[in-house]
């Protein structure tokens, strides 16, 4: 149930998060852009431990804002040339009208199905046990075949990485 | 959860990627000596072949038939097929990249391929959402890294940095899709997504899961209008990786697209017939198969270069399959992976020939095929092969593709009057293929009516290009001549499997 100080809780978290992302976007500094994302991160984590998977929240949190965030910020900042700090992020006054139309177009029209979607009303099942063992467990029975095929995915990207890095010479870009 | 049994299903990729590590172990210990040589592209190029091979041995002769772990891992005469269809065509891109110029990190190069194989297989083998978004982002994410290996070509860079923006923002879509499905449906397996659709009835943010999701696989096989990324990709790509992208990744993509639509969204199709409309997936792939087709086609006319031509040829080829998905029926699904087979191994056989022109001649303009054929005239003959039957022609592959594909797409979806609803589609077909015959003999009139300018450099194939390009045109003809080859254990594959 939809208690008040959960309600008031979810608008605070739905302002913060909201509004950081639109500054990860729109904001001039890339420094400042990569902070937005940050905060951005910390209410989306919000919204789970809200919803009750407190697991997921934490680890939301842990690896999102404590490693992403963080790589990200370096990144920006090691690879940020003192000639072009300040001129990234600067588009056309159109371009940013027609994809403000394209983003309300498509919130509207999730707006209304949602809206209008009988099965939301219904009640909500309860919530599953959602346990970090329980959550371990099925990592390693019923969903090892995801878990394995990340593995993969995340050498594949590493490969990807490190090659798009280096240099037509074959050293690493500085 | 028994771990052998899962195992012994995960064989053939476990193969490959053992192989693929080989292959980036072995370069990283040759790294000392010179790596780019021909020799290390010899050695890798022979590993991933016999890692291929082996795989595909062990598909073969795998005696387990059946679906474990809730559906992640199917294997029945149907995904065998289509597992040992995407070997091939990965082995006819690892020896096209024997062909190319070499490139520094040749082995890793090698290695993504295998990688991408896994993925793809992965995406044909399950019945599952999770693990087909997780197989269609490895393999999506291989090609990304494939499009863009061709590190000095700043076009390669730029169709990889392309690939990549459209794929993630075409896969957060089909995610996005697929998590809205799971919701309606309370489960990630598609027999029971299509058991709770037809228990459930369309509402309206079902119908924008449904939409969500073909937004997605509409990228991944380059349908209108989420095409913009194919010709920059193909021309851009290595040849290899453009290859690759147009046949196995195209293979695959339609795969589990007609997978998801029969088994997932069985009970939503709605109608498309003219003047029956009603909402549902089958108006949507309406849409897109009638913009592929001309979009596709008529864009093919202008283009002056052969591999942006192949890649509007394929978004409109992309188009006429569509037509028959849109049927919904268990034969409209044999014809639809008949075609694709077939337009992967031409469109992979055209691909060889452009690699040998674009090594020669630094180009793939239609004024560089000129005088070919005196040249190369093995290779020539099957661009003639290739090209003719990706056009239609009888008695070539391709005639009775498309064939089938028509005649399916007329059976189903009757009309409120009782005449064969998708009427107009077909029709509108039948006028695009007779298009395309066009800007194919534009290329064809290249290659042997005009004579190379002074001066060109000469033609030289090597014997692998050869005999690569070769063997796939005697496919074509063979399964012009006799298409119940391929096509009779497909439909019988499909029988089983629907």
């Amino acid at each position: 149930m939809i208690t008040d100080a959960a309600f008031i809780a979810f608008a605070v978290l739905g302002i913060v998060t909201l509004g950081a992302t639109l500054g990860a976007v729109a904001m001039r500094d890339p420094v400042h852009c990569g902070l937005a994302l940050a905060l951005a991160f910390c209410g989306v984590g919000g919204f789970y431990i809200l919803l009750g998977a407190e697991f997921l929240g934490f680890i939301q949190l842990l690896v999102y804002v404590g490693a992403v965030a963080v790589l990200i910020m370096f990144v920006i900042l090691l690879t940020r040339r003192p000639d072009s700090g300040q001129d990234t992020n600067s588009r056309g006054f159109w371009s940013a009208l027609a994809g403000s139309g394209v983003a309300l177009g498509v919130f509207a029209v999730l707006a209304v199905a949602i809206s209008r979607s009988p099965s939301i009303q219904t009640a909500t099942p309860a919530d599953p046990e959602a346990s970090i063992a329980a959550i371990g467990r099925m990592l390693v029975s019923s969903h090892l075949l995801p878990l394995k095929m990340i593995g993969v995915l995340l050498t594949v990207a590493l490969i990807g990485g490190v090659l798009g890095a280096m240099q037509e010479g074959g050293k690493l870009e500085r | 959860m028994n771990y052998i049994e899962f195992t012994v299903f995960l064989l053939p990729e476990i193969v490959l990627l053992v192989t693929a590590l080989a292959v980036i172990g072995i370069d990283c210990a040759r790294r000392g000596k010179a790596a780019t040589g021909a020799g290390g592209t010899l050695a890798s190029a022979s590993l991933c072949a016999a890692g291929i091979l082996v795989a595909a041995l062990i598909i073969l002769i795998m005696p387990q038939e059946g679906r474990i772990a809730g559906g992640m891992l199917v294997l029945d005469p149907l995904t065998r097929l289509f597992k040992l269809v995407l070997l091939a065509m990965t082995l006819v891109a690892v020896l096209m990249l024997m062909e190319t110029r070499p490139v520094r990190h040749v082995g890793e190069n090698f290695a993504v391929m295998l990688f991408a194989a896994i993925g793809m297989m992965l995406v044909v083998g399950t019945e599952e959402l999770l693990v087909l978004f997780i197989g269609l982002e490895l393999t999506g994410i291989s090609l990304y890294v494939l499009v863009g290996f061709a590190r000095s070509d700043i076009r390669s860079a730029e169709a990889a940095l392309k690939y990549f923006l459209f794929g993630s923002v075409s896969a957060a879509f089909l995610l996005f899709g697929l998590s809205l499905i799971y919701g309606f449906s309370g489960s990630t397996e598609l027999g029971e997504i299509g058991v709770a659709m037809q228990a459930g009835g369309m509402e309206p943010l079902l119908a924008v899961g449904l939409v969500m999701t073909l937004v997605g696989f509409g990228f991944k096989v380059a349908a209108v209008p989420f095409h913009l990324w194919a010709p920059d990709v193909y021309q851009g790509a290595p040849a290899p990786a453009a290859a690759l992208v147009a046949s196995a990744s195209k293979v695959a993509g339609f795969f589990i697209l007609a997978k998801v639509l029969l088994l997932g969204f069985a009970g939503a199709e709605g109608g498309a017939a003219w003047g029956g409309f009603q909402p549902g997936w089958v108006p949507l792939i309406g849409v897109m198969a009638a913009l592929s087709m001309v979009v596709g086609n008529l864009a093919a006319l202008v283009q002056n270069r052969v591999r942006r031509l192949l890649a509007y040829s394929g978004i409109g080829h992309a188009g006429f399959m569509l037509i028959a998905l849109m049927a919904a029926t268990p034969a409209a699904l044999a014809s639809v992976l008949f075609y694709v087979v077939i337009y992967g191994l031409t469109t992979l056989g055209a691909f060889g020939v452009v690699t040998v022109v674009l090594r020669a001649r630094e180009g793939d303009r239609l004024s560089d095929f000129a005088g070919m054929s005196r040249q190369a005239p093995l290779l020539s003959f099957s661009m003639l092969i290739f090209f003719v039957s990706l056009a239609g022609l009888p008695p070539l592959a391709g005639f009775f593709g498309k064939f089938y594909l028509f005649t399916s797409a007329m059976g189903a979806q009757a009309a409120p009057g009782g005449q064969p609803g998708m009427l107009w589609l077909v029709l509108l077909a039948l006028v695009m293929s007779a298009i395309s015959l066009y800007y194919y003999l534009l290329v064809l009139k290249q290659i042997f009516f005009v004579e190379a300018a002074e001066g060109t450099p000469v033609i030289r194939a090597s014997k692998t290009g050869t005999w690569t390009c070769s063997i796939l045109a005697a496919a074509t003809i063979v399964l012009g001549c006799y298409p119940g080859i391929l096509l009779g254990p497909i439909r019988l594959a499909v029988g089983a499997a629907f």
